[in-house]
């Protein structure tokens, strides 16, 4: 059925049961411009004609702004309270950028505190700075200005401890210049003993010079080391000192004890020690050369090892067995009869020996108590043995007694470990055998003899 | 430590053409194993006498150096000078 659209223009209300029969109300039914129907077409123009949103516009409008912005960031006043309220923000950042250094590099007009570790080319430091790079190299670049003694460059070790004078530059590594042109330089190390007024720079201890001498204690070294002061050696707190003063020392402590054994160089000093060279051990002087020359051995003796002696060359290079004094001994033996007396009763026997180089020298007593003589020759022990030639013998009588003799023509050779008596029966020329009456005698005598 | 007295043979010798073995005593002042002072005493042992070779302990050495030829030689030797002097 054909709906027939109506004009309804009542004050009061029309519904639906004011309706004929079989008859509705709808929107199509209503005509545009009565007021009482819009199409959705016409809402949506007058909303968009006079600039109304829709609730479904605002709500999807507010959420393309939140934009699942957090839930402390979604408001105006939370983002304006990020960023302290600050109006002039941007300003703001801007200046402050202003005066930040940039990554690609610039110059820094402020101090630069780091309060951790700082690292050039390593990405963590492991100390308060570390630098890594293939052959790293820290560069201290002075100017010289032309001037001699002119700081290049230095480290210093700061104490802080303000507890005794301080703080204070505890230590230091310097370079000065060393001429008023050139690269020359002395590097210099220092440092405090502690009991420096504050602010006291560190006192120069050791230089390296442009030339490369080491001085410690002088700042002027003149050889590759100079040392003014002592110098010890060795590996225990008791070791070689070499001492330069008044008075050189060379000094070994290799025991408890120090200062005991020392070579001593005196270029000055007391007139008894001035010039001179001594040798000490044990806290005693043991030998002295003097500046008037020659050697003293002042407390012990001159031992010579086998083989060696006293060269008494005259000359460097001219040294012979004639001229070289290589054997002392002096001691003593028992003087006894080897051949010439038989059934011996020995009373009273000493004998000393004293040999120098190649000549022996004995003295001797023997006292015969009792025995029986068989031989026309008398045979004593003697030590060492005596060299005699065909044309030189080795003997030197001094004296035998005989007691009841005195006829006799007795005289000795000095043989082989042995001295041998003969004795002459007075009638000259043959010799005999000791009477058998010479049963209580003795000899003394001293010989000298080569060997 | 008390001082302590020792003689030592310190020094033997093979003397001549007989071989005779000289004999070096040295009688040693000892403290602390430290030899603070000696003084020597020489003796001989003329070759072939054996009997001397065993009191001063040096027979091994004889017994090495000394031969009956050696010995016998060394007699006649002397059995010459008696002789011809």
């Amino acid at each position: 059925m054909a709906q027939t659209k109506i004009k309804l223009i009542a004050d009061g209300v029309i519904d639906a049961n004011n309706l004929k029969a079989g008859h509705t109300i709808t929107t199509d039914n209503i005509g545009e411009g009565t007021n009482l129907y819009y199409t959705d077409a016409r809402v949506g123009s007058y909303l968009s004609t006079n600039s109304y949103a829709t609730e479904g516009y605002v709500t999807t409008a507010v959420a393309n702004l939140v934009d699942a912005a957090p839930s402390t960031l979604d408001t105006l006043n939370e983002l304006a309270a990020a960023l302290g309220d600050d109006p002039n923000f941007a300003t703001t950042v801007t200046n402050s950028i202003a005066t930040k250094l940039p990554l690609a590099g610039g110059t820094l007009t402020g101090n630069l505190i780091v309060n951790a570790n700082l690292g050039i080319g390593i990405g963590s430091p492991s100390t308060n700075l570390e630098v890594y790079g293939i052959e790293p190299v820290i560069r201290l670049s002075g100017d010289g200005l032309n001037a001699v003694g002119t700081l290049l460059g230095e480290i210093q070790i700061f104490n802080r401890d303000t507890s005794t004078a301080g703080p204070n530059i505890a230590a230091s590594i310097k370079a000065i210049t060393a001429q008023s042109s050139g690269a020359g330089a002395h590097l210099i190390f220092g440092t405090t003993t502690g009991s420096e007024a504050e602010g006291t720079a560190a006192i120069e201890r050791m230089r390296i010079n442009s030339a490369g001498n080491v001085g410690i204690g002088t700042n002027t070294p003149s050889e590759k080391l100079d040392v003014y002061g002592n110098i010890k050696l060795g590996t225990t707190a008791n070791s070689n000192v070499l001492n330069r003063s008044d008075s050189h020392w060379i000094q070994y402590n290799g025991g408890a004890q120090t200062n005991d054994t020392y070579v001593r160089v005196a270029s000055v000093g007391a007139t008894s020690i001035g010039r001179t060279i001594s040798f000490h051990t044990n806290s005693s002087e043991r030998i002295r050369i003097p500046s008037t020359g020659g050697m003293t051995v002042t407390n012990g003796n001159i031992a010579m090892s086998n083989g060696y002696g006293i060269d008494f060359s005259a000359s460097a290079g001219a040294g012979s067995t004639s001229t070289l004094l290589d054997d002392y001994e002096e001691g003593t033996f028992t003087p006894y009869i080897i051949q010439g007396y038989t059934s011996v009763t020995y009373g009273f026997r000493l004998g000393v020996y004293t040999k120098i180089g190649n000549q022996v020298t004995v003295s001797l007593r023997l006292d015969i108590a009792a025995g029986t003589a068989d031989s026309n020759r008398l045979e004593i022990y003697i030590p060492f043995t005596a060299a005699p030639t065909t044309t030189l013998a080795a003997a030197s009588i001094g004296f035998w007694n005989a007691a009841g003799l005195s006829t006799k023509d007795p005289y000795a050779l000095v043989g082989i470990g042995e001295i041998v008596f003969y004795r002459s029966n007075g009638s000259g020329g043959k010799f005999t055998g000791l009477d058998a009456n010479d049963t209580s005698w003795a000899i003394h005598l001293t010989a000298t003899f080569l060997v | 430590m008390a001082l302590t007295k020792q003689r030592v043979q310190d020094k033997l010798e093979i003397v001549s053409k007989f071989k005779h073995i000289q004999i070096r005593y040295a009688d040693q002042i000892v403290e602390n194993g430290n030899v603070i002072s000696q003084n020597y005493h020489r003796d001989m042992v003329s070759c072939g006498d054996y009997d001397a070779a065993d009191t001063h302990n040096v027979r091994a050495i004889a017994d090495a150096v000394w031969t009956p030829e050696l010995i016998a030689t060394y007699q006649a030797q002397i059995q010459e000078s008696i002789i011809n002097n």
